[in-house]
């Protein structure tokens, strides 16, 4: 019972298939060792099937024009006494292991691969935590990189990130390629300063990175930075993490870095690195003070009626502990609902100015090394209860350094306030892209007269800082007289 | 043959070689000259006779005794010294040194420190002659050593393969390095081996201009006129060691004073030549040639050494 | 623009560069073949794996020129005829067999224009295949890149795919400095898009197949497939990987591998070529003296083991590096 298969040869190193072509022999005829039996292509040659022994073609399998894999069978050779039976039953057996053909088409055609420069972003991270994008950068390099920059991926990508128009850097590579290195350069040269940070997996979960050894500077900077010190080398003495590992985490801290510690007493003085956070304000600040034409108007506000409230209230509901700064938050977002001009951010770019529905409130809290500004979104609709309950938790993670960049990034209107110093007035920075801010001055008993009569109540001083651009006088006036009729009212509050 | 004109310029060429090797065999007595130098003194016939029929558009690959081959080819003698000494003003800017001066627009590939490096090299000049159909040949100078390089086989058998325009000249000056070509070549019969490739190949007295210069002109012709290439194997005895500090043991004593005496290749020209040059003639291209050398030394010592950012020049086009 | 094998490319971008200038010439063993043999005149071969096929047909002898068996004279001859007015292609089939002509690449024409104080300028290109995977054995198997690119006066191209194919083929033709261009040889029937016009790409400039930011993977060739397989099956996990493809590793982008290498600060370096004084060491090196500060991990080789390439597959297949080997080798950078 030899019944014996005829199967695609491989011809050379690289042959992977072929495809048969034609048959030179017909089903029934005798072969000789050496005739040919068809003819096979490949992508590189055409050549002929010779029989590697004697006998007779029983069956073909394969019509021409079928690609198979090398060692397919193409037909199945047995003497003229094997029955068509059991040639039958050796085919299914050998069936498992007989390929589908590939292809019916004349060539042979490999599986495609992947397409021409493919350069997919892998990338699944989230945003970068920390402050916003661009912050440090100039405006004379900010905007978009529309035409095709010769840059390196990394230089596109932070481009990307940080808002800058690459047209505007000059690059010191092959054929004038941009490097992070350039852009590094121009932003610096530019008075800025970059905050590269990649969000890079870290080791472990976020959360407990106290077993760290750290300098005590390191480990305050890292923990209102959002840094895990997990994620920074440890160059400090004794092998701990010091305050350049953490800020070349944090940014590029290039004079930081090299200053390291501050010597010493030589001349009673020392040189202090700038943070990236305070560097961020700095340079957010400047902006914002230099673009915007700044005015002020004050008023002064009879807190009597406010403070009864305040205290009737806390009486009544212990668990409350409302501030006055609660209340004057809530004034402000009614009052910003009457006056909804200044519920409002200002894009000079584009010309455009976008009012909100809702008064998203920023309040300016202090932190170690700087300030943050937390929202209360969409105050107008919130209880005394409720901005209380947020603005104590808002506060405690400021602090903390873990608010989330959602939480203090956006906000329509910012308040201010540095009562709790003692301080009667002060004039507040807009917060950019704001168009206003609210400074609140202490609650003081005070010598004022009413109804003819000198007596002593107590009140405040507010001052609000405007963007002559959007905001002309007459409106930031109409704006502090809501205001003070809602402070001095503050039943209206409740309606 | 030359005419007057044309001998008298072979013979200003081959004394500008001798006296140019028998200097610079005494300078370097002095320890100014950085590297090895490999001198021609008593070859001066074979540079010449080849180099003859050769332009500009032709061009030559040469091997670590190359002076000879780059002076008949024309190059400027203060480039040569100047290389030689290592200064700027060397015909490399003093990158190469004198196993590596070249001159491409004299057609002078280089003076090659691989040996039978030359070979191929030329093969190739030869293709870019025949595919650009510049009308040029290319001319490989090999010694007896080179000779029995596999490389050489090689660019032989591609030359005839491909019916290139070149021609191999093997300079048969007995030794190659410290061992006399009667022991390495081993047919003892470079051309006679050479003719097995399918090329024609004949065998002059090296020491013989006239001999040589006739051997090059049918193998010039032949070249030129698109029936391939050819081998000429001239013997000419080398007069100093393989390197100047070489202490030559391995020659026989008297052996470099008997050459002197009876087989200066200059010595044979001038008896040749007798009754057709005026003597006057001769004389003035003798004392011209030392003023030349004597200025070539002095101009190479004072030069400057490049400039140490040289270092980092012409590694690229552009990179 | 359209979709062409890696070998397709190739033929292309010869074929263009042909057509456009006269001076352009092939040459190697059995890049037409056929010469002499009983046939009569026919273009048998086409290259071994048929890269120049129909190029013999379209452009003659003259331009196509078949040598004899004897790698030395065919460098050497590219070497002479480029120092002298043509811009040879010299076809070495297998990159393994510079062992026999290589006197002629490292002693001449790498140094011609440096010896040469500056007067020399050499433009040849020689292709010729490397890689291991298709159980050719020990001494048709090797990527000897790493050598070519020790020496100066060189420019060694590796590219993977058929777009940088064609684009580096046609830039290492035009280019007029010594190219020692590397063709893997199971990337030939790699498919990809390719402009059908000519193009360059610029020698030096590396290229990121994946964009990510915890791990760099610095690949070559046929490993940068492998290396994209890896960053593919990571993302799933939320690994985010970046491969970068150097294309030329003399020149070098330095630039583009330390700006991957400060941005995710893990690196792995996968190399096909030697366990050894490989590229894989040069880079490493790079990295660690001019990327130090940026490395929170020690940088991970994954290279094949310092033995000649066996024929078996199954010790083959062991011997190359592969997706596995590399995916271990970004874990273990993770975690360090």
């Amino acid at each position: 019972m030899s019944i014996r298969p005829i199967e695609v040869p491989k011809w050379g190193l690289t042959m992977e298939e072929g495809t048969l072509s034609r048959w030179l022999i017909e089903a029934g005829q005798p072969f000789s060792k050496g005739d040919e039996l068809c003819e096979i292509e490949t992508s590189k040659i055409a050549n002929a099937l010779e029989a590697p022994f004697d006998g007779v073609l029983r069956r073909i399998l394969v019509q021409p024009g079928v690609t198979l894999p090398v060692g397919a069978l193409l037909a199945v050779a047995a003497p003229t006494e094997v029955d068509d039976a059991a040639i039958d039953a050796w085919l299914a057996a050998r069936q498992g292991a007989a390929p589908v053909p590939m292809s019916t088409t004349d060539a042979v055609a490999p599986a495609p691969a992947a397409a021409m420069p493919e350069r997919r972003v892998v990338s699944v991270n989230p945003a970068p935590q920390g402050l916003p994008a661009g912050a440090g950068v100039p405006a004379a390099l900010r905007g978009q990189t529309t035409d095709s920059v010769s840059a390196t991926s990394h230089a596109l990508r932070l481009a990307q990130r940080e808002e800058i128009d690459l047209s505007r850097v000059c690059g010191s590579g092959r054929d004038g390629r941009i490097s992070v290195a350039d852009i590094e350069q121009a932003v610096q040269a530019a008075g800025g300063q970059l905050l590269m940070q990649n969000p890079s997996r870290p080791s472990v979960e976020r959360g407990d990175d106290s077993a760290v050894a750290a300098t005590p500077i390191a480990r305050r900077l890292a923990r209102s930075g959002g840094i895990d010190l997990r994620d920074c080398r440890a160059t400090g003495s004794r092998g701990r993490v010091c305050r350049a590992d953490v800020e070349a985490l944090m940014g590029r801290a290039g004079a930081s870095a090299a200053a390291g510690q501050p010597a010493g007493q030589e001349s009673g003085r020392f040189e202090q690195p700038m943070s990236a956070m305070r560097r961020t304000i700095a340079a957010r600040l400047q902006s914002s003070k230099q673009q915007a034409p700044h005015y002020r108007v004050c008023m002064d506000m009879d807190l009597e009626g406010l403070l009864e409230l305040k205290d009737t209230l806390n009486r009544a509901a212990p668990a409350l502990k409302l501030s006055v700064n609660d209340l004057m938050i809530k004034a402000a977002a009614h009052a910003l609902m009457a006056v909804p001009q200044l519920n409002a951010q200002y894009d000079a770019q584009r010309q455009v100015v976008t009012r909100f529905a809702d008064a998203d409130i920023a309040v300016a809290v202090a932190i170690d090394g700087g300030l943050i500004t937390p929202i209360i979104p969409a105050a107008n609709r919130r209880s005394l209860a409720e901005i209380s309950d947020m603005m104590r938790d808002l506060v405690t993670r400021a602090q903390a350094g873990t608010l989330r960049p959602s939480e203090f990034q956006g906000g329509s209107f910012s308040i201010s306030n540095l009562g709790m110093y003692g301080v009667s007035q002060f004039d507040a920075i807009i917060n950019p892209p704001q168009v206003a801010i609210l400074a609140m001055g202490a609650a003081e008993q005070r010598a004022v007269v009413r109804d003819g009569e000198i007596c002593a109540r107590r009140q405040l001083t507010v001052s609000l800082s405007s963007d002559h651009r959007v905001i002309d006088g007459a409106l930031a006036a109409t704006f502090l007289c809501e205001l003070r009729r809602l402070v001095e009212t503050p039943a209206l509050l409740m309606v | 043959m030359p005419d007057k004109h044309g001998l008298l310029k072979a013979y200003r060429k081959m004394r500008e070689i001798r006296e140019f090797e028998e200097r610079l065999h005494v300078e370097n007595t002095t320890g100014e000259i950085p590297g090895f130098l490999h001198l021609y003194t008593g070859q001066e016939a074979i540079a010449v006779g080849v180099c003859e029929h050769l332009t500009d558009r032709d061009y030559i690959g040469s091997t670590h005794r190359g002076h000879g081959h780059c002076i008949a080819k024309g190059c400027d003698l203060n480039g040569m010294m100047a290389e030689i000494y290592g200064k700027e003003t060397g015909l490399c800017r003093g990158k190469g040194g004198s196993m590596h001066i070249a001159d491409l627009e004299r057609g002078m590939l280089g003076a090659n420190a691989i040996v039978g490096g030359a070979p191929p090299l030329a093969v190739g000049a030869a293709l870019s002659a025949k595919t650009l159909e510049t009308g040029g040949v290319a001319v490989s100078f090999t010694g007896d050593g080179g000779s029995n390089q596999g490389l050489v086989f090689e660019a032989m058998n591609m030359a005839v393969v491909l019916q290139l325009p070149v021609i191999f000249v093997f300079e048969n000056n007995g030794y190659g390095e410290g061992t006399g070509h009667d022991y390495a070549v081993g047919s003892r019969d470079i051309a006679g081996r050479a003719a097995g490739f399918g090329l024609p190949a004949v065998k002059v007295d090296g020491t013989d201009f006239f001999a040589v210069y006739g051997a090059m002109e049918t193998a010039v012709a032949r070249a030129r006129s698109r029936q391939g290439p050819s081998v000429i194997e001239a013997v000419a005895m080398r007069w100093h060691g393989h390197y100047e500090g070489d202490a030559m043991l391995y020659r026989a004593v008297g052996e470099v004073a008997e050459l002197r005496a009876n087989h200066d290749p200059l010595a044979l020209f001038l008896k040749r030549v007798e009754g057709v040059i005026p003597q006057e003639d001769i004389d003035a291209v003798d004392r011209e040639v030392a003023q030349a050398i004597d200025e070539a030394v002095a101009r190479a010592r004072a030069a400057n050494p490049p400039a140490a950012d040289q270092v980092f020049t012409d590694v690229y086009v552009d990179y | 623009m359209s979709i062409k094998s890696f070998r397709e490319a190739l033929n292309e971008a010869l074929w263009q560069e042909m057509e456009r200038d006269h001076r352009v010439v092939l040459m190697g063993e059995d890049i037409r073949g056929g010469n002499g043999g009983s046939a009569g005149e026919v273009e048998a071969y086409g290259g071994v794996l048929g890269v120049t096929k129909g190029l013999w047909s379209r452009f003659g002898s003259s331009r196509v020129i078949d040598t004899p068996i004897t790698e030395s004279a065919l460098l050497g001859m590219a070497a002479g005829s480029a120092v002298t007015g043509l811009r040879p292609v010299a076809d070495l089939m297998f990159m393994d067999f510079f062992g026999v002509s290589h006197d002629m690449l490292y002693n001449q024409a790498a140094k011609f224009r440096y010896m040469f104080g500056g007067k020399a300028r050499t433009p040849m290109v020689v292709r010729g295949m490397i890689g291991a995977g298709y159980g050719a054995g020990a001494q048709h198997s090797q990527s000897p890149y790493n050598i070519f690119a020790t020496t100066p006066g060189l420019k060694v191209v590796v590219p993977s795919s058929p777009y940088d194919a064609k684009g580096l083929l046609i830039q290492a033709i035009r280019d007029d400095d010594p190219v020692v261009f590397c063709e893997h040889k199971t990337l030939y029937k790699l498919e990809g898009e390719v402009p059908d016009e000519p193009y360059t790409i610029p020698f030096g400039t590396a290229r990121y197949t994946r964009e990510g930011d915890d791990v760099t993977i610095i690949a070559l060739a046929a490993m940068v497939q492998q290396a994209n397989i890896v960053a593919d099956k990571l993302a799933a996990e939320g690994i985010s990987v970046e491969v970068v493809d150097p294309r030329t590793i003399s020149p070098l982008d330095e630039q583009s591998i330390l700006e991957s290498v400060e941005w995710t600060g893990r690196v792995v370096i996968v190399d096909e070529s030697a366990a050894r004084v490989g590229f894989a060491h040069d880079v490493a090196a790079l990295i660690a003296s001019r990327g130090f500060h940026a490395l929170k991990a020690p940088i991970e080789l994954v290279t094949p083991p310092h033995t000649p390439v066996p024929f078996a597959p199954s010790l083959e297949q062991a011997w190359v590096p592969n997706a596995a080997r590399i995916e271990a080798a970004v874990r273990k950078v993770l975690e360090a």
